[in-house]
């Protein structure tokens, strides 16, 4: 698989799909950029199988939610493990089959987003965007940004997924208030 | 003015149920111009044909057909079904399908809880917001 791991700049930019991991919790974030043939690939060898895409979907939970406790670091082993599983997260996605087959490419920029509940939950969100920002991957304040804005879609919006836990009480936790509550 | 006719559709959609289309409620004729919010809680199906500035929420069910021709600007439109042909410049949330025409124009996010189907020729700038997942309790 062609890679970069946290290095931010890709070897193939026109054909460069880039996965990124952030989490609101910890302010934790990943990124890799792969030949979109590879996540094509990924989506191939999931297509028509409900167990692997389940077991895709799970694994990418525990291993962004792992990589993000540990503050991973880009060469890190649990960093590696997280991003191959956002990659296979984003490859069993309707939006990766919707994109290629509107556009012919699944270049841009794919983001898998997790919250982290106060009851124990993790949600990932994923987002798409296009190239409309350019091919290479976005800083850290960039992907910050956008998770933000995604964070306050959510929040803004009364049938997300996020809205539904915020009204029956379970709490996002936040990486300022978890540092706080660390700190206290 | 509401009308039960069949309405023109460049193509025929693949993922918004038919039905709909032959019951829907046009709400906003062509070449009218509407501000401000729509709210129903009720199940409902709306088409707007002409320009519209606001909110549309359809809190039970419900479905919206954003007709060519029509230019949105909103905040959010939220309903089970979207079918847009038209112009979108912002936010538009299916609850569960959203389907993109071949004339189909958005500038903003779109968000789908189900389908997402997008015909050759819809254009998208902007973001597209998948279903979420939900792990419980594994730590």
């Amino acid at each position: 698989m062609s890679e970069s791991w946290r290095d931010g700049r890709s070897k193939e930019p026109d054909l460069t799909a880039n996965i990124y991991a952030y989490d609101t919790s910890t302010g934790w974030s990943g990124v890799c950029a792969i030949a979109t043939k590879n996540l094509l690939q990924a989506a191939d060898i999931m297509h028509g199988s409900n167990s692997m895409r389940n077991a895709a979907l799970s694994f990418a939970h525990v291993e962004l939610l792992r990589a993000s406790d540990g503050m991973a670091t880009g060469s890190a082993e649990a960093a590696r493990r997280a991003m191959v599983l956002s990659m296979y997260y984003i490859a069993q996605s309707q939006s990766l089959k919707v994109v290629h087959s509107r556009y012919g490419s699944v270049r841009g920029h794919w983001l898998s987003l997790l919250y982290q509940f106060q009851k124990g939950q993790t949600m990932i969100r994923p987002v798409f965007r296009s190239d409309i920002i350019g091919n290479q991957p976005m800083s850290k304040a960039m992907l910050k940004q956008w998770a933000d804005e995604v964070l306050q879609e959510d929040k803004s919006t009364t049938d997300s997924g996020l809205s539904r836990q915020l009204r029956v009480g379970n709490a996002l936790v936040l990486a300022t208030k978890k540092t706080s509550q660390l700190n206290s | 003015m509401n009308t039960l006719k069949k309405p023109e559709t460049a193509t025929d959609p693949r993922l918004f149920p038919a039905a709909i289309l032959q019951t829907q409620f046009t709400v906003l004729p062509k070449s009218a111009t509407m501000k401000g919010d729509m709210a129903a809680s009720e199940d409902l199906s709306i088409r707007l044909d002409g320009e519209y500035t606001g909110k549309i929420e359809l809190g039970k069910a419900g479905s919206v057909h954003i007709a060519n021709g029509a230019v949105v600007t909103t905040d959010m439109i939220i309903a089970d079904f979207i079918y847009v042909e038209g112009t979108v410049n912002g936010k538009i949330h299916a609850r569960k399908g959203m389907e993109l025409s071949p004339t189909a124009r958005v500038k903003g996010a779109i968000q789908y809880d189900i389908d997402l189907d997008m015909h050759p020729g819809a254009r998208i700038s902007g973001q597209i917001n998948a279903p979420e997942t939900i792990l419980q309790n594994q730590i």
